[in-house]
């Protein structure tokens, strides 16, 4: 196993920005006269922007995410993505779920790797998802996931109020015994039914022993990010979660959209790793942070369309800090279907970078293949 | 001003596309300020009010996040921005920046409760016209929400009944029409609220509705039903005879115009199809006319303001043969 | 007897439609099984649903788009028809032929393709796969607009003899590749792209150009066949009939193992396929005579509750017994809460995952649907003032005073009637026992007790048995 030095089992939590991020809004290419002849609208006026170097700066709104960067705690991948990039949130989506980009399957990467990381299924929370209903990254038949909306209310009968849900609890409990010699599909319901009250049995302990000074915003991304950091920071054994954070696909009005998700989003990762440092719960957490696409180069006068090449980051105490790959080319001429950029790596060697060199699992039959890894962990 | 004693009908041009999806995505109602243009929008891209100008350029949003089912809009000479909201049985007041100034209205069937308010109109005074559709009627009140009229209100299809009234229009000289939806016509009241006249029946031929929207009027006296079901704004005299039908002229308006021109495939798609559909109307919830004549429909499934434009020429009583019982065919 | 006929009906109404309430049963009751059937056959005996209400509340369902809303009217449909074989054979045809929105994300196609599930489903063999190979959604979902004269592309082709007619086994790779030469030509009209306004659909288009004109051998058959030949060829084979048959055994009358195990395992009950051939060959393919045979069939009336419910009928089966979202929706209520619940549970309407389409029977069910499943339906009981509720609660007031027992009796026989194991029983009486005897003989009584009763039906449709259709 990939070590981080703390003897505890390696975490890995995903945060997908649903929607397709607008990378060149969120990295900035500042000194480049493309961006801004192409931007008129959208564009980050070059004074405005977070200087990383001499030619890229993060965007105003994300100070709290450079005082990460400058702790050296955020690995920029840029122009991650794949050949003939899928427009289609959908399609674009799956193929990153599922590494599939030529046929639909239903089995996702992260199914895959929870089957490695707990092979008998033994702990119903290894993978815990934040968000109503599975993302199909985490589907794999046979392998138990929780899946929670609510994690102050989470589990079966949450519509009925206390002390009569612990009786309609005991009451389902009773329903759902051992259905012997009922025939399999009726025993496969019970043991459903148990599986489904035990996995909410142990959750429910993570609000119960969580306590923080963080104050945490209030926004969808900082609540998601807080829930991992309670379900983490009460150790439940969870090896790997998910969450999700939407409204990026900014075709229109992207100008006070964009902003406000990238600074919700730049603040509860600081808030998140702020916590977990306070819990002593940091040195075993690596987060990374996608995008189904980015945007078009040019803005239409309102927003962005979908495009392809964008950027994901890798966070974590134990990462080296920095930029990763490149950042694709604003040359015209490179431009792909002449509006896009260009990939510059593929997401699944980032994925093979988490899987090998963090969790310690063979990225190849995960990924479907061999690609280019890189080297944040050193 | 009085209204002319006949028209010289010249036509009504088309005269602008206004808005684009996801910025006046679903328009249900438009008003008009200084300088701004406001679109009530609704449904799952957004249930809120847009602000554009003349120019289409987005100039953002107010009330988002405070309505479920915006139905109605009224833009006051202090561009105070007056919501009904069917599912909350309220009229938000808002400012011209989104401030919320005043939310009034209760649920219920007395006078002054409401029961999803859809359509509102100012009258002459001022006062809000609101079409309460459940309670089968209309109710006036003054902005700050005092009850002064209830007018209608027992269901049914006889004269001055109503079925789930959805549009409500005043007009210059006091009269109350009402899209009564469910019955597929519209009915036309004195101020006082006597019933004066119906228009329309089911159907979707010439003068017939497929539950009709809203209505207006303009300083004619001309009366403008959109044909919900139907795809078409309907036109009457004062008379209630038909004139003429819109079933949609759209051109690309200025927004939607630079969208595609950073779309190559857009472009290139529109060469490949036939584009006689984009013109037509989809579903339209509003009609507006102000006072220049603009006829103002919201073309809900399509996410964009259609404009048209009336030329008429006012006669006076020496200009025009005086009335004639049976038509001829005979003309020189 | 009365009750068993009662019970057979209900039964039949969970299968051929998504369940009834009791005055509907007993309504039904009223007729022979065999009456009820017929009426089921013939959904053009029943005045179709006034939509503009629903419309008018939830707006985007006048024009096409928003495909998750018009998933929700479609289950609002199921609740509300009095046409319900015609929704469930619709919804059964979508299983067969998945076809999902994400490739396209094109609504309109989508939207009409379920349309006109339900505008032919019940015709002919021949009938439907030709409005299939004709349909825009289809064509584009299988590639079949890729495929040109001089560059044919097989997917359309393949599937079509794989998955939608005869199942693999009984037909060759040159008859694949003949069958996808002869659908050269077929594709759609080019839709009016979506920005920036609103959508557009799209139609059916032959190139004949674009048709390879020679020689093809399908099947046996010889000669410059088109698309309509092999439709024509596939639709009268008897290996049609036997998948097709299979299809209608796993959606009507009990669960299968899934389509890919079909050539492998054999029927569970291959008399019962046999006699759907059967009747299939007697009636040239048409699918009406075939439904008789099934529902006024022994194999189909002794197969209660051996079906997992899909989470349509589970959602819409639940929504009709406490009777929310009828014509007029409620203020706020969008019915794409509807396809929103059968999408946890799994089952996205107009979004199958692959063209095989949902995995069925036992595979419904993981602990995140389970538990989906069952909060769902308890929910809809919160309220007490809904509909249902309250004629469960008026029923039951005509006893006066219900024991512990005669409570769990009234309402199992209330919610189906549901037949359930000792465990799901005893369970049960063990909140009955705690809350005593329940009073329902005054209007105050009614007031104070109809929580208790509201809550035992949350238990029961939380239960194991509730699950089965």
């Amino acid at each position: 196993m990939a070590g981080n030095g703390s003897g505890k089992a390696p975490v890995f939590v995903v945060v997908q920005l649903t929607g397709g991020n607008d990378f060149m809004n969120t990295i900035i290419p500042y000194t480049s006269s493309v961006y801004h002849d192409n931007r008129p609208l959208v564009g980050i006026p070059q004074d405005q922007v977070i200087p990383i170097d001499d030619t890229l700066g993060f965007h105003p709104q994300m100070g709290a995410f450079k005082d990460l960067y400058d702790r050296g705690m955020v690995g920029i991948v840029q122009g991650i993505g794949y050949p003939n990039s899928n427009r289609s949130h959908f399609r674009g989506m799956d193929i990153w779920h599922t590494c599939e980009p030529h046929e639909v399957s239903t089995i996702g990467w992260l199914g895959r790797t929870l089957r490695e990381l707990d092979p008998a299924g033994e702990n119903p929370l290894t993978g815990v998802n934040f968000g109503v209903g599975l993302p199909r990254a985490m589907a794999m038949p046979g392998v138990p996931v929780t899946s929670v909306s609510n994690l102050d209310n989470y589990g079966l009968m949450t519509g009925i109020q206390s002390r009569e849900r612990d009786q309609a609890l005991d009451i389902f409990k009773q329903m759902y015994g051992p259905a012997i010699g009922a025939g399999p599909v009726m025993e496969y319901l019970s043991r459903t039914g148990q599986d489904v009250l035990s996995g909410a049995d142990l959750i429910k302990v993570a609000p119960e022993r969580y306590q923080s000074t963080v104050e945490y915003a209030d926004n969808p991304i900082a609540k998601s990010l807080r829930d991992v950091a309670r379900v983490h920071t009460a150790d439940l054994g969870t090896r790997v979660f998910y969450t999700s954070h939407g409204g990026y696909d900014t075709h229109a009005n992207e100008v006070p959209t964009h902003p406000k998700l990238i600074g919700d989003l730049s603040g509860a990762i600081y808030d998140f790793f702020a916590d977990l440092e306070e819990h002593d719960a940091d040195d075993n957490v690596v987060m990374l942070v996608f995008t189904e696409f980015g945007r078009r180069i040019y803005d239409n006068g309102s927003g962005t369309d979908h495009g392809s090449g964008g950027g994901a980051f890798v966070i974590g105490k134990t990462v080296a800090g920095g930029l990763y790959s490149e950042y694709p080319s604003l040359e015209p001429t490179r431009w792909v279907n002449g509006e896009d950029l260009e990939h510059t790596i593929d997401y699944r060697g980032i994925y093979g970078t988490i899987l090998e060199q963090w969790l310690g699992v063979e990225a190849a039959p995960i990924v479907n293949g061999h690609y280019e890894q890189i080297h944040p962990f050193e | 001003m009085a209204r002319p004693y006949a028209l010289l009908r010249s036509g009504f041009p088309y005269y602008l596309t206004m808005g684009q999806r996801r910025v006046t995505s679903n328009p249900v109602d438009i008003g008009f300020g200084e300088e701004n243009v406001y679109v009530l929008t609704r449904g799952g891209l957004g249930s809120e009010v847009r602000v554009i100008n003349w120019e289409d350029e987005n100039l953002g949003l107010r009330g988002s996040g405070s309505f479920t089912w915006p139905a109605g809009l009224l833009v006051d000479e202090d561009e105070n921005l007056y919501v009904s909201d069917e599912a909350k049985n309220t009229i938000t007041v808002m400012s011209k920046d989104g401030d919320v100034l005043d939310t009034w209205g209760e649920p219920g069937s007395d006078h002054g409760q409401l029961d999803r308010p859809s359509a509102l109109d100012f009258d002459a005074q001022g006062n809000i016209v609101v079409s309460d559709t459940i309670n089968n009627r209309v109710q006036r009140f003054t902005r700050d929400g005092k009850h002064l009229q209830t007018i209608g209100g027992v269901q049914g299809s006889g004269e001055g009944e109503m079925n789930m009234p959805w549009g409500v229009a005043v007009d210059e000289l006091g009269f109350v029409y009402v899209s009564d939806w469910r019955n597929d016509r519209v009915q036309k009241f004195t101020g006082e609220g006597e019933f004066v006249m119906s228009i329309g029946s089911s159907g979707s031929g010439k003068g017939e509705f497929n539950r009709p929207s809203s209505v207006d009027v303009d300083a004619h006296g001309d009366i403008y039903v959109s044909d919900w079901l139907n795809d078409r704004v309907q036109m009457f005299n004062a008379d209630g005879r038909f004139i003429e039908q819109f079933i949609g002229d759209a051109n690309l308006s200025k927004s939607g115009r630079e969208y595609i021109l950073a779309n190559q495939v857009t472009l290139r798609l529109r060469e490949m199809t036939d584009l006689e559909p984009t013109r037509r109307l989809s579903a339209p919830c509003r009609v507006r006319v102000d006072s220049e004549f603009r006829l103002f429909i919201c073309d809900f499934g399509q996410h964009r303001i259609q404009v048209y434009k009336k030329e008429a020429y006012e006669l006076s009583e020496s200009q025009i043969a005086p009335p004639m019982r049976n038509p001829i065919l005979f003309t020189t | 007897m009365s009750d068993n006929h009662l019970a057979l009906i209900s039964h039949l109404m969970r299968r051929a439609g998504f369940g009834a309430g009791r005055d509907e049963l007993e309504e039904l009751s009223s007729k022979s099984y065999e009456d009820v059937v017929e009426d089921l056959l013939h959904p053009e005996r029943q005045e179709d649903l006034q939509e503009d209400a629903l419309k008018r509340y939830n707006l985007e369902l006048s024009y096409h788009d928003a495909v998750q809303l018009w998933a929700g009217r479609w289950v609002w449909r199921m609740v509300n028809s009095r046409r319900p074989l015609e929704e469930k054979m619709a919804l059964f045809w979508h299983h067969v032929f998945a076809t999902a929105w994400y490739k396209s994300e094109h609504s309109p196609t989508i939207i009409r393709q379920i349309e006109m599930f339900r505008e032919v489903g019940m015709s002919d063999l021949r009938t439907i796969l030709t409005e299939l190979a004709r349909d825009p959604a289809m064509n584009y979902w299988l590639d079949n607009c890729e495929n040109h004269a001089d560059q044919p592309n097989e997917n359309w082709g393949r599937e079509l003899l794989e998955l939608f007619s005869m199942g693999v086994g009984n037909y060759t790779e040159d008859d694949i590749k003949n069958a996808a030469r002869a659908f050269t030509g077929w594709t759609f009209t080019q839709p009016i792209p979506l920005y920036p306004f609103g959508h557009y659909t799209s139609e059916f288009h032959y190139l004949p150009e674009d048709h390879d004109d020679s020689e093809k051998t399908f099947l046996g058959h010889t000669g410059n066949l088109n698309g309509e030949d092999i439709v024509d060829i596939v639709a009268h084979q008897e290996a049609s009939y036997r998948f097709i048959s299979r299809h209608l055994y796993n959606f009507f009358v009990a669960d299968e193992p899934q389509v890919p195990a079909w050539n492998i395992e054999p029927p569970n009950d291959p008399d019962a396929i046999d006699a759907l051939v059967q009747a299939f060959a007697e009636n040239d393919g048409q699918l009406r005579p075939v439904l008789r045979t099934l529902f006024n069939s022994d194999f189909f009336r002794q197969a209660r509750y051996r079906k997992v419910k899909n989470p349509a009928e589970l959602v819409a089966g639940t929504i009709k017994l406490v009777g929310t979202y009828d014509w007029l929706p409620a203020p706020g209520q969008s019915v794409g809460a509807l396809s929103g619940a059968t999408s946890i549970m799994g089952q996205t309407l107009m979004n199958p995952p692959t063209v095989e389409g949902w995995h069925t029977g036992h595979e419904w069910i993981d602990g995140g649907t389970l538990n989906e499943r069952v909060n769902f339906a308890v929910n809809q009981f919160n309220d007490l003032s809904s509909p249902g509720v309250r004629a469960i609660v008026e029923r039951l007031a005509r006893d006066g005073a219900l024991s512990p027992d005669q409570l769990v009796e009234r309402c199992l026989d209330l919610v189906g009637p549901l037949e359930v194991g000792d465990q799901t029983r005893s369970a049960l009486s063990s909140y009955a026992d705690s809350v005593g005897d329940v009073d329902l003989s005054t209007d105050q009584a009614r007031t104070d007790n109809a929580g208790k009763v509201a809550r035992m039906l949350q238990m029961i449709v939380a239960s194991r048995e509730y699950q089965f259709a």
